[in-house]
């Protein structure tokens, strides 16, 4: 269940990375739950930055956007993203289990989340020639979320550093090969149902 | 948790009666729905009796009977060769079905010739579902298959078509032993016998039958020979059919023919040409798809003046023999059907909304109207040169659908399958040719005679309006708009016009001094522009809601003005939720509703140009009748009292549904249905497009043709369709301000001729507000901007048009060097120059690109 110290863990996760991680493998401080409460709120922060930024940082047409199916595309990607390290891992003598993953998945996406919308109000404004404070900003989170994320999959799987990095490159294969096998099976099922579909149509044209 | 048997009992019943009562709702509603029927007309068929002629006081044609007579015409008839011709009491001029030279055509040959002989030719799909023709002469004339029978003022030719003949004559190329004993041996002398049975030998596939040797098939004289001693033998082609049955296996291959009647009938001064189509009977395996009926009725030879009228867009003319013998004109009346009409639409066309045509001679004019059966039709009018020495204008008549559907997993010729309808549709085909005399025979004479005609049948009715003309404001409301809360899009309304800021506009208008505002209101009521469907009425609160509407409407009809609510029936956008589509739209034989949008300029293809409000369904006719009821039922509590019909004027759909098809024809009968109770319930109709079928409810009629298609083969450009009908409906075309090109002058003089009034397309707010919407086709509409230009423009054309409202158009003459001359019925004259050079036509001096008024 929810409680005040799980959800505050994600802010101890970010300034204690190692011994934050370490604690949700071992001792469970971790919540699936406000992991994706946290994706959540980037994917809609995200959406907010592309949507309301000052026009001097944003080249992308507001009409565009629509923030339930990026909300949505971010929630898949995560899923993905911890479905194929999973699958890699478990090769790999990984300790972490699925909920992990995912927990710290999320928990790295939080200095985003915390960034995007207090940027995207900044750049309202900033002038044309100011536009590095904002990309400072939103850089330092996002490298923030990747030093997160690569020393919560080592920390989680026990795994050393450079074996970390192979087996994000092999979980980055696999995500491609997630992809590649649902849409192939996409496109059977849709070629099965235009067979069906013809069947039909032939047999009341003909019959 | 277990449930217990009684609550898991009381569920499933539950659910039953669910799916139960929800089947039940839809049959009701919508499988066994047809109030439509009650619309349909119903044909009757006059019995015949045994053709006489007639006693002929004075033979007017030699070589014909006469067949019928009244005070005005003579029908003759050459029992022969079935041909007509009609002889005009008044002026001695015979109009004939066939050309009576056409032995003397040095063009026409082989089946041009049979093409010139016939009264009509059927298109069929045959056994191989390929398309083949069949004229009348070849196969039914000339080989005596018809009867003639006598009608009360006419008389009807039944045809048998089809080829009864065998390439042996009546000998079997196959018989049993002894059936070619039996009765043709048997009764023959010795000597012919033996020459017979010498020509057959003993089947190697067939045993116990006899073949006819390879050499005496391929030797006509040896045929012959065999053929009169057959019949000699009293062999008959029944005989000749029961050994083709018993070679086949008792099978017997039934013969591709149609029997098809053809009524002709005098009445008053008109010939009424009929094909009660009910009674075509079809045998074998042909299957007719269509008719094209008395194409040389009247027409012209190749050293004779004169042209052919054809209801292109506004209207066209094409001269006899002008040379442009490469191109015909094709046209379909009231545009294509919407199950038919292709995706892509290699030109942007003007529809022909009149089912008239004509042919004018020296001295004489034939003016035809399709009565019945006109939505099924294209008019087709060739010049000489090409096939034969004749120009000619007929009808070519739809009488089975038909669609080539394409096949998945199929490449190639092959993927496309024809689909036929299983029967051919029920109605009278119906032409009626007008004969004018001397002094009418002109284009301008046909449009005189047609007006009056309409004038006697009550459909229009002359000199209601007089003073100013109307000025047409088509006021943009509502408009459908994609908004954003956080990122997360909707659909909204944009407001581009409030009720009360129409008022603004209005007023300015009236400041002025234009006071018969004729206002169209687009986008009042269940969501703007592309409203839901009009099955109720919930007039959009952003625009200000009912009190508004009704304040409108106020200001309008007290200072002469009027306020009409735009509605679109029949095009329903996919933006609608309170419409089924799956069950209330039209179908294509495969099944798919009926899907349209825009057309793209740039790639000519049909699409929802990225707004899915432009993407719309086309309503079935068959729920056309349950959305109007509906609708007029929540009209009465609104409080404005006339309706602009968007579409229903305007085009016309059939359902390909396969249970339940309702063609073209019998739409039309729906929609004439609907609009007269559209008609009682409101004051006033405004009708955009403005097919003939919808004159006589209409008081105004926007959007009509301005203009004709320059197709290749036609001359000249005329106002056919507004002489027709100026001083008897008010009318306008485009809005002047959304016109592709802007040069005042050629706007202004189009107005002229054409007697139209002025119309613009105008809104509050800016149109770059909707340059992202499915209405970005109004690029131009801020009443700003062209508040101005539209009072001048209304003032000129006003200064010269009011000394003419009210009055009909009774002549229109093309003059030499550009300058054309309209004179209407109350004395006045306008005069159009459209050359750059000013002209002097008698005492009048026409300005370059400028017109002059006579006769005030």
């Amino acid at each position: 269940m929810l409680n005040k110290e799980k959800l505050l863990y994600p802010f101890y996760v970010i300034s204690h990375p190692f011994d934050g991680f370490y604690e949700i493998r071992h001792r469970n401080k971790g919540s699936v739950t406000v992991a994706l409460m946290i994706v959540f709120l980037f994917g809609l922060s995200f959406s907010i930055t592309r949507r309301y930024a000052g026009f001097v940082v944003n080249r992308i047409n507001p009409r565009t956007v629509n923030s339930i199916a990026e909300i949505f595309s971010v929630m898949l990607a995560v899923l993905l993203f911890s479905a194929a390290n999973w699958s890699i891992t478990c090769l790999m003598e990984g300790e972490g289990r699925f909920r992990d993953i995912i927990t710290v998945a999320g928990y790295s996406m939080l200095p985003m989340a915390l960034t995007f919308i207090p940027t995207t109000i900044l750049s309202w404004f900033i002038a044309a020639d100011e536009e590095n404070l904002y990309y400072l900003i939103n850089g330092v989170s996002i490298i923030l979320f990747v030093f997160l994320l690569l020393v919560g999959i080592m920390t989680v799987h026990g795994f050393s550093f450079g074996k970390t990095l192979i087996t994000l490159f092999l979980t980055f294969v696999s995500v491609i090969l997630i992809i590649f096998v649902v849409l192939l099976l996409f496109y059977l099922v849709n070629q099965v149902y235009l067979f069906l579909e013809s069947l039909y149509t032939e047999l009341i044209m003909r019959v | 948790m277990r449930k217990k048997p009684g609550v898991r009992l009381i569920i499933t019943l539950a659910a039953v009666f669910g799916l139960a009562a929800y089947a039940a709702y839809l049959c009701i509603n919508y499988y066994f729905y047809n109030e439509y029927a009650e619309c349909l007309a119903e044909y009757a068929y006059e019995s015949g009796s045994a053709f006489t002629p007639l006693e002929d006081s004075e033979k007017s044609i030699p070589k014909m009977v006469l067949a019928a007579e009244n005070d005005i015409l003579k029908l003759y008839t050459n029992t022969k060769t079935t041909e007509i011709a009609v002889y005009d009491k008044r002026s001695g001029v015979i109009t004939w079905s066939n050309p009576p030279d056409r032995d003397k055509d040095a063009i026409a040959s082989g089946r041009n010739r049979i093409a010139l002989n016939s009264q009509f030719m059927v298109s069929y799909y045959d056994k191989t579902m390929t398309e083949a023709t069949m004229y009348n002469y070849d196969f039914s004339v000339e080989r005596g298959q018809y009867e003639i029978e006598k009608l009360e003022n006419g008389i009807r030719y039944i045809y048998f078509l089809g080829d009864l003949t065998s390439p042996t004559g009546i000998v079997p190329p196959i018989i049993q032993i002894e059936r070619l004993e039996q009765m043709v041996l048997s009764k023959l002398d010795e000597k012919d016998a033996r020459s017979i049975r010498s020509n057959y030998m003993e089947s190697k596939d067939h045993p116990g039958f006899l073949e006819l040797t390879s050499g005496i098939i391929v030797s006509k004289v040896g045929l012959q020979k065999m053929n009169k001693l057959f019949e000699q033998a009293g062999y008959t082609t029944e005989d000749f059919d029961y050994d083709a049955a018993l070679a086949a296996g008792g099978e017997v291959q039934e013969r591709t023919t149609f029997t098809i009647p053809l009524e002709y009938r005098l009445a008053g001064d008109r010939l009424e040409v009929t094909i009660p189509a009910a009674e075509i009977i079809e045998t074998g395996s042909g299957k007719i798809f269509g008719i094209s009926l008395l194409s040389f009725f009247g027409a012209g030879g190749i050293d004779e003046e004169g042209y052919i009228l054809v209801p292109n867009g506004s209207g066209s003319l094409i001269y006899f023999n002008n040379g442009k013998k490469t191109e015909r004109y094709n046209q379909y009346i009231y545009g294509p059907d919407e199950t038919a009409r292709s995706l892509t639409v290699v030109e942007e066309t003007v529809k022909a909304r009149l089912p008239v045509f004509g042919i004018k001679k020296e001295n004489s004019a034939v003016f035809c109207e399709i009565t019945g059966g006109d939505t099924l039709a294209n008019i087709i009018a060739n010049v000489s040169g090409n096939l034969n020495s004749y120009n000619n204008v007929y009808p070519y008549f739809t009488l089975r659908g038909s669609e080539k559907v394409s096949m998945f997993g199929v490449e190639g010729i092959s993927a496309d399958v024809p689909t036929l309808e299983k029967n051919i549709y029920e109605l009278d085909l119906k032409i009626n040719y007008y004969f004018l005399e001397q002094k009418d025979a002109s284009y301008s004479g046909m449009a005189n005679y047609y007006r009056n005609k309409l004038i006697d049948d009550g459909i229009l009715s002359p000199g209601k309006d007089s003073g100013s003309i109307p000025f047409y404001l088509d006021v943009l409301g509502g408009v459908k708009r994609r908004e954003s809360f956080l990122g997360v899009p909707y659909m909204g309304i944009y407001q581009m016009t409030g009720f009360d800021e129409a008022q603004l506009i209005v007023k300015e208008f009236q400041k002025n001094n234009i006071n018969n505002i004729r206002v169209n209101y687009l986008g009042w009521f269940n969501g703007g522009y592309y409203h839901d469907a009009a099955k109720n009425i919930k007039i959009d609160r952003v625009l200000g809601g009912r009190k508004g509407l009704e304040k409108l409407n106020e200001l309008l009809s007290e200072s002469g003005g009027r306020l009409y609510g735009d509605v679109a029936f029949q095009s329903i956008s996919f933006e609608s939720d309170n419409f089924n589509w799956r069950l209330e739209s039209a179908r294509y034989y495969s099944g798919f509703v009926v899907v349209h949008g825009r057309t793209n300029p740039a790639t000519l293809r049909t699409s929802g140009m990225g707004y899915y409000e432009v993407l719309h369904d086309v309503i079935s006719p068959k729920f056309l009748v349950r959305h109007i009821d509906k609708f007029l039922n929540a009209f009465e509590k609104v409080n404005i009292d006339n309706l602009s019909l968007r579409d229903l004027g305007d085009i016309i759909t059939s359902d390909k549904h396969r249970t339940n098809i309702i063609n073209r024809q019998e739409a039309k009968q729906v929609i004439m249905r609907q609009l007269e109770k559209l008609d009682a319930n409101c004051e006033h109709l405004m009708i955009n497009g403005g097919n003939a079928y919808t004159w006589a409810y209409a008081s105004d009629i926007a959007g009509i043709p301005d203009g004709h298609n320059p197709y290749h083969i036609v001359d000249e450009e005329i106002p056919f369709y507004q002489m027709v009908i100026h001083g008897c409906i008010n009318y306008t075309s485009k809005p002047i301000n959304l016109s592709g090109t802007y040069d005042r002058q050629d706007i202004l003089l189009k107005l002229l001729e054409y007697g139209a009034a002025p119309r613009f397309t105008l809104s509050y707010r800016d149109s770059s507000e909707i340059k992202y919407t499915g209405l970005n086709i109004f690029y131009s509409t801020h009443y700003e901007t062209w508040l101005q230009d539209a009072a001048d423009i209304y003032h000129e054309v006003n200064e010269v048009l009011k000394h003419v409202a009210g009055s009909t158009i009774s002549g229109h003459f093309l003059l030499d060097g550009g300058v054309r001359k309209i004179v209407y019925d109350n004395g006045c004259v306008i005069y159009i120059n459209k050359s750059s050079t000013p002209r002097n036509i008698g005492s009048v001096t026409i300005p370059a690109k400028g017109y002059a008024l006579e006769g005030v």
